[in-house]
């Protein structure tokens, strides 16, 4: 008999809030499917029984949920900030490659490169990305790798911005010229990258 | 009798977390467990320092480690639940865990206890 059907009507918000608030970040993280859906059940389980012994959700997560989800879901990954740094040059490296081949069709360019405009989208989607990661790990200390990834996504933005200068008075020219072949290298780069961080990514339950 | 307060309470979680991974595969050590049976088992031993999600990431840990594997079998009281279960590899981990707390608790406890009011 599920013990759900102990539980009151409160109790039972608080345990399906927390699961919310859990799966939220792991879903946000990256986190395979499977592997959520066996932790979430295993949560929840966990939960429904504190609760039915009398015993409060914040006596099982504490009362920063997120950092819960975050503290667990990085015990069983032994390299996070590899991660965190593949995703980065997955974002740099597709942006570059598939806005340098779709230049001339959305750019107007007259040869495969990167305007003005596209370096900028370069710039912030990489910044995005990493400031995302950035926010996930470590929520509560400021070490020097994330000083450092930090310093990165300043660069990043900063190319961003000098994209969005540079195209009030480049136009539709191409700033960046690249090879065919470099463009779709750049791509096939961010494919593996963006495999090798799934493969990371992944437990015995996943 | 000196009342534990929430400055000593957070002293015993520092000492608790440093030795938390040899209790849980000593709880194992006697039969495989799932979660909750774990942190309860933590509480009626006395060690009701830690919130029980704690037990998870370092569950998580043991298991990535290979001291511990788990799987889903029927509970007792009906779902179907994770058990955890500790391999060779951590019995072994908590033979030595167990022999280095005995020769730290035996030095402190020479030192601390010409100190207890």
């Amino acid at each position: 008999m599920s013990t759900e059907r102990t539980l009151g009507p409160e109790q039972a918000r608080q345990v399906q809030d927390a699961l919310r608030q859990v799966g939220h970040y792991w879903r946000r993280s990256g986190v395979p499917a499977p592997e959520r859906r066996d932790r979430l059940e295993e949560l929840r389980l966990h939960l429904e029984e504190a609760a039915a012994d009398g015993r409060n959700v914040t006596d099982v997560v504490g009362h920063d949920v997120p950092a819960f989800a975050a503290e667990w879901i990085q015990a069983d990954r032994s390299r996070p900030w590899l991660d965190v740094e593949l995703r980065f040059v997955t974002a740099l490296a597709l942006m570059s490659g598939a806005l340098a081949l779709l230049g001339p069709a959305l750019f107007d360019l007259d040869t495969v490169g990167l305007s003005a405009e596209s370096l900028t989208l370069v710039g912030v989607a990489s910044a995005a990305v990493l400031l995302v990661d950035i926010g996930r790990l470590y929520r509560d200390r400021l070490d020097s790798r994330r000083v450092t990834a930090l310093g990165v996504v300043g660069v990043a933005v900063a190319v961003g911005l000098g994209g969005r200068l540079l195209s009030r008075f480049e136009g539709g020219r191409a700033i960046l010229n690249i090879p065919i072949a470099l463009a779709v290298a750049l791509v096939g780069i961010a494919v593996v990258c963006s495999v090798l961080s799934w493969r990371l990514r992944r437990t015995s339950r996943t | 009798m000196r009342t534990v307060t929430a400055s000593t309470s957070d002293r015993g979680s520092r000492l608790l977390r440093g030795i938390l991974d040899a209790c849980l595969l000593a709880l194992m050590s006697e039969r495989d467990r799932y979660g909750y049976e774990i942190a309860a088992a933590m509480r009626e031993a006395g060690l009701d320092l830690v919130r029980d999600g704690t037990i998870y990431p370092l569950l998580s840990r043991l298991e990535h480690r290979g001291l511990l594997d788990s799987y889903v079998a029927p509970s007792s009281n009906g779902p179907k639940r994770r058990y955890y279960t500790v391999t060779a590899a951590g019995r072994e981990e908590l033979d030595t865990a167990v022999v280095i707390w005995n020769d730290v608790s035996r030095g402190v406890n020479a030192i601390l206890v010409g100190h207890e009011k």
